[in-house]
């Protein structure tokens, strides 16, 4: 870490895989101060470097793991990494988001961002110690799953502290569901990026530092972390204790609850056998312990251990929410231990749960439609309910193993493609993107924002648990309107709260600090960002200035899209949902107008400073410092007209 | 200092000024004035008005009256909501809900919108 720098290390390494080459180079100030770090970081860094045309799979496509300035520091929860990419699965921005402990050890080496070009002639990893930086032969690694993989990496090097983000067979083949792996079970996972990895024959990072970070008012940043703390634990009480004793696995009961449940390929929100996926027979029988990622305060990832049946002996970490619905719900399936070991095997493989379920619920579904038969499946019964076969289709997947493997590797919009006629309608992606599991028909803000996410349907960028969480008072002081709190009705309100929610989010993203860390409480997302950040980097930042640092990325994100053909089409969610009323659950008669979601897009856009089609205008650009993206998207004709 | 003082001391106390408790806390407030019920059983009385559409939202505006001294707990009972515990809490009106009560119903001709 260089001596001019607080929160930041101050070094970004530049790998050229293609070369051999790896470059130390001092951190942008520009960059530092006006994106913050993590996705801010590698947004504005794609934007710039990776042009329009570019293939995803050639060596001028990037692959950047970022850390943020609080990272490494004793900010709650401040264990988080960005990586990004250009997604092969969206064809636009891509990036994932993973906890554990490879962010601190990448800033405690020294760097804030790896940024990787090129393609590699040959399996290498990245090995980062300190000062010491090498790209070396991986050959040994290739075809071995994330944990052996892991395993050697930390036995050859003598190194148990050591962190490791690496691919499993999955990113190997270059599945799109293929996430990037580290510290065995925390996956940054969405947009295929373990697929990009793979193709750049790149297995794996290791890192290990020694170097602290420097804090600029270690006071405020103490005090700040202890009132943080205090506000969760008297203010938002329910879920600081609910959520501290059973993690996301609290989800399938409580969006059961609210009829947003998944269940048979998004057909309906609520499933008959919840109560068997739920967490009273996750926590009678098989958790043992709980663990969490650096800095956590909450530990919220279950360690579980099978103790008798055909699994007896299993054990694994990271029980959650998208693995119990996604091999359960989703497919019609109430085996848990399918379930528990299903999430364990996307570990191993190096697989996304959501992507990988749900590319299942679409063969599936086609599968029982009478679309997909035994000779598409090479003889695999993919009946709704038959949790036989799960273990073997991800096994398929990962290794794009016969008809069916390679079917499914393509993720679901694309092997819909190839299918044609009903089956693309059981596609349930957002520019391609598989999406997480909470149905948008009853949580209808929450929808919207899977529609807009600029990286694809996701319910991460707005995380908007606050659109049932937070009360109708609450909602007007903090968003300007009380209806957003009715998750049922689609009100223009629903926009503001979107645009919020991205903004807030962003932060998490940005500072690289859990998304949980901010529930139910508004104040978490108001106060305690900007002081922080100021407090750890020694600049002054405002709640008003984070929000311009906020639509200066979701635009430029925006941009990099527009440029690459994208626009209001790719905003709208799949036909389902506005299709078919759910017709169980406390959703039972919900689904999306299309008529107000239309309404819901042009609001967002105004507010956004993008015309009717979603293109930012110069205007808002130049408002938000990103007059050169105006002249970019203005010499590609991709600028938004002012008078629209 | 009289009850209605020690009400708005902790309603600043708690963070909750500037319009923060409103018609979702009137809500259950007068919900609460019929009998002593646990959120869930809340949530049902009060779900569709003004807005509150999940069981989360009363929840959490009941765990606000619950810090203000407006509402307290006075036994448990067996739920369906697993996330919340085995056993939920039974809440009753205090009597400085009830001069909150009276203060939300003067501020608001109805607390449903």
């Amino acid at each position: 870490m260089t001596d001019e720098w607080y929160g930041w290390a101050g070094t970004i390494l530049r790998v050229d895989l293609t070369k051999g080459t790896i470059k130390k180079v001092p951190l942008d100030k520009d960059l530092a101060y006006n994106y913050v770090g993590g996705r801010g970081f590698n947004s504005k860094i794609l934007f710039d470097e990776v042009k329009p045309g570019t293939d995803p799979f050639g060596p001028d496509n990037l692959l950047i793991f970022s850390t943020g300035p609080c990272t490494g520091t004793s900010i709650p929860n401040n264990g988080r990494y960005t990586v990004s990419t250009l997604s092969w699965v969206t064809g636009g921005l891509g990036d994932a988001n993973s906890g554990g402990y490879f962010g601190q050890a990448m800033k405690y080496a020294g760097y804030d961002a790896i940024v990787v070009k090129g393609v590699s002639k040959k399996p290498v990893y990245l090995f980062i110690e300190d000062d010491t930086v090498e790209l070396r032969d991986a050959s040994h690694l290739w075809g071995k799953d994330v944990w052996e993989t892991t395993e050697i990496l930390m036995r050859d090097h003598s190194n148990k502290g050591m962190s490791v983000a690496a691919i499993g067979q999955a990113g190997e083949n270059v599945v799109a569901a293929a996430a990037i792996m580290n510290d065995y079970s925390r996956a940054a996972a969405k947009a295929g990026v373990g697929a990009i990895m793979g193709s750049k024959k790149l297995k794996a990072i290791s890192a290990y530092g020694e170097s602290g970070i420097r804090v600029y008012d270690p006071e405020e940043v103490y005090k700040s972390t202890i009132e943080y703390i205090e506000l969760i634990a008297e203010t938002d009480k329910w879920w600081f204790e609910t959520f501290s004793k059973y993690g996301t696995p609290m989800f399938v009961d409580q969006y059961q609850h609210l009829g947003a449940l998944p269940t048979y390929n998004w057909k309906e929100g609520s499933f008959e056998h919840a109560d068997k996926l739920g967490i009273t027979p996750l926590y009678e029988k098989y958790v043992k312990k709980k663990r969490g990622c650096g800095g956590c305060m909450y530990h919220c990832s279950p360690w579980f251990r099978i103790d008798e049946g055909p699994f007896k002996g299993w054990v694994g970490e990271g029980v959650e929410y998208e693995a119990m619905t996604g091999f359960g719900s989703k497919l019609g399936c109430d085996n848990l231990e399918v379930a528990l070991v299903g999430g364990s095997l996307c570990d191993m493989y190096g697989l996304d749960y959501i992507s990988a379920a749900e590319v299942m619920g679409w063969a599936w579904e086609c599968y029982n439609e009478g679309i997909l038969t035994k000779e598409d499946t090479d003889g695999l019964d993919l009946s709704w309910g038959n949790d036989s076969v799960i273990h073997e289709v991800l096994r398929r997947l990962a290794n794009r193993e016969g008809k069916l493997g390679e079917l499914l590797a393509l993720g679901s919009r694309k092997a819909s493609e190839r299918i044609g006629g009903k089956a693309k309608y059981f596609s349930m992606t957002i520019k391609g993107q598989q999406m997480g599991s909470m149905d948008p028909r009853v949580l209808k803000a929450w929808g919207f924002g899977y529609g807009v996410s600029t990286r694809g349907g996701d319910h991460l960028r707005t995380h908007l648990v606050c659109e049932y969480m937070f009360t109708p008072e609450e909602m007007e002081k903090y968003v300007g309107d009380a209806r957003a709190s009715d998750r049922f009705t689609i009100t223009e309100a629903k926009a503001d709260l979107v645009r919020w929610t991205e903004n807030v989010r962003f932060l998490n993203d940005a500072l690289e600090t859990c998304k949980y860390i901010n529930r139910g409480s508004p104040r978490s997302y108001v106060e305690f960002p900007y002081r922080w950040l100021t407090a750890t980097t020694g600049k002054s930042y405002t709640y008003e200035g984070l929000q311009t640092i906020a639509d200066r990325v979701l635009t430029i994100e925006r941009a990099f899209n527009v440029v690459r053909g994208m626009g209001r089409k790719d905003d709208y969610l799949p036909d389902r949902y506005y299709d078919e009323t759910l017709s169980t659950g406390t959703g039972k008669g919900q689904r999306v107008s299309r008529e107000l979601y239309d309404k819901l897009l042009d609001r967002y856009y105004e507010i956004r400073g993008w015309d009717k089609e979603g293109k930012p205008k110069r205007s808002h650009l130049e408002k938000v410092g990103l007059k050169y993206v105006a002249d970019e998207l203005e010499k590609l004709g991709c600028l938004g007209k002012e008078a629209s | 200092m009289s009850e209605k003082e020690k009400l708005y001391k902790a309603i600043e106390r708690a963070g909750l000024g500037d319009g923060l408790i409103g018609r979702s806390h009137g809500l259950i407030l007068e919900a609460l004035t019929t009998g002593d019920f646990c959120k869930s059983e809340i949530f049902d009385k009060v779900k569709g008005k003004n807005y509150l559409t999940a069981p989360q939202q009363v929840i959490r505006a009941t765990d606000q009256l619950v810090e203000i001294g407006a509402v307290k707990a006075v036994g448990k009972r067996k739920t369906e909501y697993a996330e919340i515990g085995e056993e939920e809490e039974v809440y009753s009106i205090t009597d400085r809900g009830r001069i909150l009560l009276e203060d939300l119903r003067a501020k608001f001709s109805t607390f449903e919108r």
